[in-house]
């Protein structure tokens, strides 16, 4: 079994009588690039916070690295954030706002505040001040701070909004690059979904502070992937004629229809075949998803999203 | 706890505002002092009519700082506390000079101090210092990494009192150096009561910068921090304590004083040469106030979410 590294049970954040995050249970296993999906106001943030150790929970419980309640306090440092904006002294360099929080840390060497620096390409910024930074600069200076200290766990809220294309490409390469070189297990939230999948390994959906699945990458992708759908009274029926034809992969996905995700440019022969065996095809076409299309269908319908 | 006072001592070094707030200390400091110095001829013959017809003291600054800041040439024939002069509102600013006396580096340390003119650029620093891991958003970097987030307030009390030491001894660096360019010569006083004044006030001050940041921790938010800090400063808080001794005279507490039991009434009071007793007495308040307002503000802030 995959080792966890963050186990939610519960966890509830109640503002008055408004739900933030209800009764989440999330699980991130170590090393893994985990992708929190969700609208604006789903409550990511609230949730993030939480783990992150800037919010307390009004409920629920957080074990993180095996730790859990008082013993959390424990392992804490070993957690890297960027919750929301990035937080920065305008006043001082990119180099000074980090040699701040190095010195929390009792981080002496400049090799290091440099390496960061390096790492999230601002090395040649010099003494420039950050209120004259460009939000991409910012936002890579956030990510710099959060990497203070080595963190098993890195923490990232919407890093890439506001970000131009290529400030985008340069953060992914980046969380990628601690991914795998410095094997940091990276909980990244996001509602730029195709953004998401182009790097996270691990989703979790949350949707009016309910967290309403946790599928890996391959399971969404098996999800969102082409495949012939028929819609039929009883799919029952067709599941013999399906095998007779050679098909293995299909599955019935609820009380009216079968999806067939093998041999998809055959699908006009499938009807025939279908209705040769005398059952009554009420509907058959090829459908893909977008992973927004799925995450809009889960979350209710594009009314809600 | 050592990392994050190197922290905020690196961070306090770093803020724009600390310089800003030392050199304008500077130029009122020299500026006053300079106005004192150039008015001197006239200083002891002011006082010897003033004192012969016996009218109220007469400002060189009236007009000059709007009526806010009032540098007052009256020389009183014996040190004055505002404990003997009534309660003041607003800044008044008395060298305590006697007739025909040289002024000296004293005189001007006690009047400043007194008046709580220095009072007022520490508690400006210390609201934005407070708050500035707060408004800027930098806490959110490293709040949740910290084993006891209390311990992130008692830093900045610590830092708080090396700047309260800091300023206090810029403050009479400031003043000797004025004091040559001004008067043509330098005179400090009574350099054994001078020390011990000097000592007591930095305390006092200190206690006053700590609820400073209590309030700024408390309320987060500057404005209205700094201006209940700088209301403190002007007396503003005498207005209340009186209301506070009538109420508890009409409960049977007579001649209860609150303000006696107050830093910025301490600070107001204390006298030129300091007993043992004034100094166990300002011990004690500053002592009182510490604890509950850097006790309260490390309760809220590591309770409350960031």
């Amino acid at each position: 079994m995959t080792e966890l590294l963050l186990r939610t049970k519960g966890l509830t954040k109640t503002f008055k009588k408004y739900h933030a995050v209800n009764h989440v249970d999330l699980h991130i296993r170590k090393g893994a690039i985990y992708g929190f999906i969700g609208r604006n106001g789903a409550g990511k943030t609230t949730f993030l916070k939480m783990i992150a150790g800037l919010s307390t929970q009004t409920s629920g419980e957080i074990e993180l690295f095996g730790y859990k309640g008082k013993d959390l306090s424990k392992v804490r440092g070993r957690i890297g954030s960027l919750i929301e904006t990035p937080g920065l002294y305008g006043n001082m360099s990119a180099y000074d706002n980090l040699k701040v929080k190095c010195k929390l840390f009792g981080i002496r060497e400049e090799r290091y505040i440099k390496e960061i620096l390096e790492t999230v390409g601002l090395a040649d910024v010099g003494k420039k001040k950050t209120k004259h930074f460009s939000l991409g600069m910012k936002q890579r200076l956030g990510i710099g701070l959060a990497l203070v200290g080595d963190p098993d766990l890195l923490i990232l809220d919407e890093p890439i909004n506001g970000l131009d294309p290529q400030g985008i490409v340069e953060v992914r390469e980046t969380i990628q690059k601690l991914n795998k070189e410095h094997n940091m297990t990276i909980l990244i939230s996001s509602h730029i979904l195709e953004e998401l999948s182009k790097i996270a390994t691990d989703y979790g959906m949350i949707h009016q502070g309910i967290l309403l699945e946790e599928v890996t990458k391959e399971e969404l992708m098996e999800r969102c992937r082409e495949r012939i759908l028929i819609r039929v009274d009883e799919p029952k029926m067709i599941l013999p004629v399906l095998d007779d034809l050679g098909y293995k992969n299909y599955q019935v996905l609820d009380d009216s229809h079968v999806a067939v995700y093998e041999r998809i440019e055959e699908s006009g022969e499938l009807n025939g075949s279908l209705v040769k065996a005398g059952i009554l095809v009420k509907e058959i076409h090829v459908a893909s998803e977008e992973l927004e299309n799925y995450f809009i269908h889960l979350t209710g319908g594009a009314n809600h999203a | 706890m050592l990392n994050m006072i190197q922290m905020d001592v690196f961070r306090m070094f770093k803020t724009k505002s600390l310089y800003v707030i030392y050199i304008v200390m500077f130029v009122i400091i020299v500026l006053t002092t300079m106005l004192m110095g150039a008015f001197e001829p006239d200083y002891n013959n002011t006082q010897a009519s003033m004192t012969t017809e016996g009218n109220e003291s007469q400002s060189f600054m009236d007009g000059l700082a709007d009526g806010m800041v009032e540098i007052d040439a009256d020389v009183p024939e014996s040190v004055e506390t505002e404990a003997e002069q009534g309660t003041n509102i607003g800044i008044s600013v008395k060298p305590p000079t006697e007739e025909g006396a040289k002024v000296t580096v004293y005189d001007f340390v006690f009047a400043n101090l007194q008046a709580k003119v220095i009072a007022i650029f520490m508690a400006i620093f210390t609201v934005l210092f407070a708050t500035a891991d707060m408004s800027s958003g930098y806490i959110k970097n490293f709040a949740g990494q910290v084993k006891n987030r209390w311990k992130l307030v008692l830093s900045k009390a610590i830092v708080l009192l090396f700047f309260t030491v800091l300023t206090i001894l810029l403050y009479v660096l400031m003043q000797v150096v004025s004091m040559p360019i001004s008067f043509g010569y330098l005179e400090i006083g009574n350099l054994s009561n001078f020390l011990s004044y000097l000592g007591i006030q930095t305390l006092l001050h200190y206690g006053f910068v700590c609820v400073c940041m209590g309030f700024a921790i408390v309320f987060r938010n500057n404005l209205c921090s700094m201006t209940l800090s700088i209301c403190i400063c002007f007396g503003m808080a005498n207005i209340l304590y009186a209301f506070m001794d009538k109420a508890l005279a009409k409960i049977g507490i007579k001649d209860f004083e609150t303000i006696k039991y107050t830093i910025s009434g301490r600070i107001a009071r204390l006298p030129m040469n300091p007993t043992e007793s004034d100094t166990a007495k300002c011990a004690i308040v500053v002592a009182m106030f510490v604890l509950v307002f850097v006790g309260i503000s490390s309760y809220v802030f590591h309770k409350r979410d960031v």
